[in-house]
């Protein structure tokens, strides 16, 4: 990809007779399917396989080569190929109601089947190998904490969940050193936490040096990902959301290797191309720009290709962010991931007080947004089986439109129950956000 | 029978206020109310209230989340916790801790302040959670404009930890056949309790066991002993609905219940740390978890729940109604298997799926006197 550089197809050049999609987009898909392929190779050597809930750095576990496979990942993905059957319907027939996170009930289902010998050869992408230990931390949403007790009546193997803690974004303490310095070194123990883990695990012990290699990497990446999502401000937006849903990936899903840093390096490159070449992803140009409250609609992400059709391109959301690059001393590489994870990540996912990327109550990272993106208007998504990312949502939309004018949809879902949601309808409903964002105009 | 805490209160919220105390509500069993007791703040316990169907909070928040939380923050929209100075919001659930930007922006009050509660044990988090107390009790002095000296401190911990030790007397009251106080009489003095200063709570409850002790012993009745475990029950519907089908609830594993009761505080040199410890260990809230399991998983059960048998056979009890509030991850995920384990321990198990709606209570109704008739036969 590297060596494609700058050049663009007839077909981008032309934004013409279909969506234009970037090229690190069908790379990362690609680089996402292979990471599949991977766990089944590392698991039929008999290699160690964690499942793992966002969290525990793969800078850590990579160490231990310990393979670290995402269900809610994996989860997203069969949402997205509609192939989440039939193993949501094995968790609900153990009893596990539908207000259960969608990911999560998959997984159950998935577990089960594990438990009881069945053959996983058809779940798509082949299935996600067997763990040998499973891994969390407390971070994000209340399910995390949970799942992986639940998952032991099914897969009987060793766990480990420590505690992470996000600070208050909003709350100005959060970008005092002290306060930083309170949650960091409480993080940190949580790394050294699962370091001894996965030391009486695998029998191995940490290599410093390889930490610090895939640490730096990881912080390259880091300041290259906040390059290409900074360009995204442009007008037009050289990349949608579709294509950004997929691209954050390997800075979580790959961490730590030269190829992730590569990958940014190529996004970069792609993107500053398309904002050199005013490449619009909206069909015949961009009118309208939004803003996305929430987690993705998996199963209809051919929705953003619907909206793109009417000049309409999602160029920011509450989900998938990084934040502004921020020094950070490498020499202890433990310390420096956890003030990467720090500065990176946990600073921007709680809003005053919140957990991650969720409740966006007094939302003023989300005010921010509108006015950085030059935001015309707000979906917002209420997943049934979300807590984390549905509450607030409601009270967000109030305060955008009765605050600030700013006109938004609701549009509510299930995470991972396709029968529930009628993609016809949530269509009806865009045509008539667009009309209402041009009669603004 | 009911008006056990009504005999024996002798303030009321607007006395209290009009008598010059500052009062300042809190969400959950995870603030420490020693601090604020130390501050000379009375520590109000934020419940909901089951008659009241949802309607400002419906504009406002998602119908797919805790319905108490719902609730709770309706009855502050329609103006109930006005008589509040503050408010203290724990992040002990993705629901509850919401709260905290809730308020502010709608309720605004004086004071408003919300600290992070670890979900896991271990010494980190213990720390972490001492040093979250610290920046509160910072923040409340800023608000009083005065110290809160570790002797105020020390003397607030004494008197909640005799506040604790006289609940857990209260209790004892349960165990003779049939007991000598109901469920809905100590649920009612619980929540009178939590809205009154200390020392006011404790007279409230040595009275209550005075009085108790000293009435004639209820007919001798061979009725169904129940425990009731889970999400929070703070409206005395329920229990009056289980104990009109000819059951007894005589003992609890519930928010306003042992959950909040069932620890001390032992005092060390670091008066913050000693609070941390109580609460994050004491409490027994399925929202914390141990951070390593390796056990076999009938270990862990036994690990996680071997309390909830403790209290059954400390406490004689027949069978287990398990409370799941739709919406709670925190139990949902828990109950399957906590209702097969205490089943395969001996004790009969449901459990009760409940919206915490006005109409919800004919449902209990209907699921709990099935579960009672069917002891009944047993017995």
């Amino acid at each position: 990809m590297s060596e494609q550089g700058s050049s663009l197809s007839q077909k981008e050049q032309s934004g013409k007779g279909g969506f234009v999609k970037t090229r690190a987009g069908e790379e990362a898909n690609k680089l996402i399917a292979s990471s599949y392929d991977l766990g089944w190779e590392h698991a039929r050597a008999g290699k160690p396989v964690a499942w793992v809930m966002y969290g525990p750095p793969r800078e850590i576990m990579q160490n231990f080569d310990v393979l670290d496979i995402y269900p809610e990942s994996y989860c997203a993905n069969c949402a997205i190929k509609k192939e989440t059957e039939p193993y949501i319907s094995y968790a609900e027939e153990e009893g596990f109601s539908e207000n259960i996170c969608g990911y999560l009930r998959q997984t159950m289902g998935y577990a089960r089947s594990l438990m009881r010998g069945e053959s996983t050869e058809k779940a798509a992408f082949g299935g996600m190998p067997k763990p040998t230990m499973l891994l969390s931390a407390s971070r994000i949403c209340d399910p995390r904490t949970k799942v992986f007790e639940t998952l032991r009546r099914y897969l009987e193997i060793p766990a480990f969940i420590y505690d992470h803690q996000i600070p208050p974004t909003e709350d100005p303490r959060c970008i005092d050193e002290k306060t930083a310095e309170h949650y960091i070194e409480h993080n940190l123990e949580g790394f050294k936490g699962l370091v001894k883990f996965l030391e009486d695990q695998t029998g191995r012990k940490l290599d410093r040096e390889r930490l610090s290699e895939m640490v730096r990497n990881s912080i390259e990446a880091w300041h290259l990902f906040y390059e290409c999502f900074e360009l995204r401000k442009k007008r037009p937006c050289p990349m949608g959301w579709e294509d950004h849903m997929v691209i954050w990936r390997p800075f979580r899903d790959i961490a730590g290797e030269k190829s992730t840093v590569q990958f940014y390096r190529d996004l970069l490159a792609e993107l500053r191309e398309r904002v050199k070449q005013g490449i619009s992803v909206a069909q015949p140009e961009e009118k309208y720009r939004l803003l996305w409250l929430g987690l993705p609609m998996w199963f209809d992400t051919d929705l953003l290709n619907y909206l793109e059709s009417q000049g309409a391109v999602v160029v920011a959301d509450s989900m998938f962010h990084t934040y502004k690059p921020h020094d950070i001393d490498t020499s202890d590489p433990l310390r420096a991931l956890a003030e990467k994870e720090y500065w990176s990540w946990d600073i921007y996912g709680r809003t005053d007080g919140s957990q991650p990327r969720a409740g966006l109550i007094t939302g003023s990272h989300i005010l921010d947004m509108v006015r950085e993106y030059h935001v015309d208007g707000v979906i917002s998504h209420t997943v049934i089986s979300c807590r984390a990312t549905s509450i607030g949502n409601k009270h967000m939309s109030r305060v955008l439109r009765e605050d600030y004018g700013i006109p938004v949809l609701n549009v509510e879902s299930h995470m991972s129950n396709l029968n529930a949601y009628s993609p016809t309808e949530t269509r009806e409903r865009a045509d008539t956000f667009i009309n209402l964002l041009e009669a603004r105009k | 029978m009911t008006d056990l805490a009504t005999k024996h209160q002798t303030s009321t919220i607007t006395g209290l206020k009009e008598a010059g105390w500052k009062v300042f509500g809190y969400y959950c069993c995870y603030v420490p109310v020693e601090i604020l007791t130390a501050a000379h703040i009375i520590p109000y316990r934020i419940t909901g209230d089951l008659t009241e169907q949802i309607t400002e909070a419906d504009n406002v928040l998602e119908k797919v989340m805790c319905p108490w939380v719902r609730n709770s923050f309706d009855q502050a929209l329609k103006g109930k916790y006005s008589f509040l100075d503050g408010i203290i919001v724990p992040h002990v659930c993705d629901a509850v801790q919401r709260m905290y930007a809730l308020w502010k922006y709608y309720v605004k009050l004086p004071f408003i302040h919300q600290f992070d509660v670890p979900h896991i044990f271990s010494a980190s988090s213990f720390n972490f959670l001492a040093k979250e107390l610290t920046i509160f009790k910072n923040s409340l002095e800023e608000f009083i404009g005065h110290k809160i000296t570790d002797e105020e401190l020390g003397k607030a911990i004494d008197l909640h930890n005799e506040n604790r030790r006289l609940v857990r007397e209260l209790y004892t009251l349960r165990k003779p056949q049939p007991p000598l106080i109901s469920g809905v009489e100590v649920l009612n003095l619980l929540k009178t309790g939590m809205g009154l200063p200390v020392t006011e709570f404790n007279r409230l409850l040595e009275d209550a066991i005075n009085d108790v002790k000293n009435r004639p012993a209820p007919a001798a009745k061979n009725q169904p002993r129940l425990m009731v475990s889970g999400c929070v029950i703070d409206n005395d519907q329920f229990f009056s609905v289980v104990e009109d089908s000819g059951a007894q609830v005589v003992m609890d594993d519930l928010p306003l219940g042992t959950r909040s009761f069932w620890f001390q505080v032992e005092k060390g040199p670091d008066l913050m740390a000693s609070l941390s410890r109580a609460y994050l260990e004491g409490i027994r809230c399925p929202r914390t978890v141990e951070g390593t399991r390796t056990e076999p998983y009938k270990e862990e059960m036994a690990d996680r729940w071997g309390y909830l048998i403790n209290y059954a056979k400390d406490f004689k009890v027949d069978g287990v109604i398990l409370n799941l509030l739709r919406f709670c991850d925190c139990h949902e995920y828990d109950f399957i298997d906590l209702k097969g384990y205490l089943q395969d321990s001996g004790f009969p198990a449901m459990v009760i799926d409940d919206d915490y709606t006005p109409s919800s209570i004919l449902r209990v109704k209907t699921r709990v006197e099935a579960f009672v008739e069917t002891l009944q036969e047993k017995a």
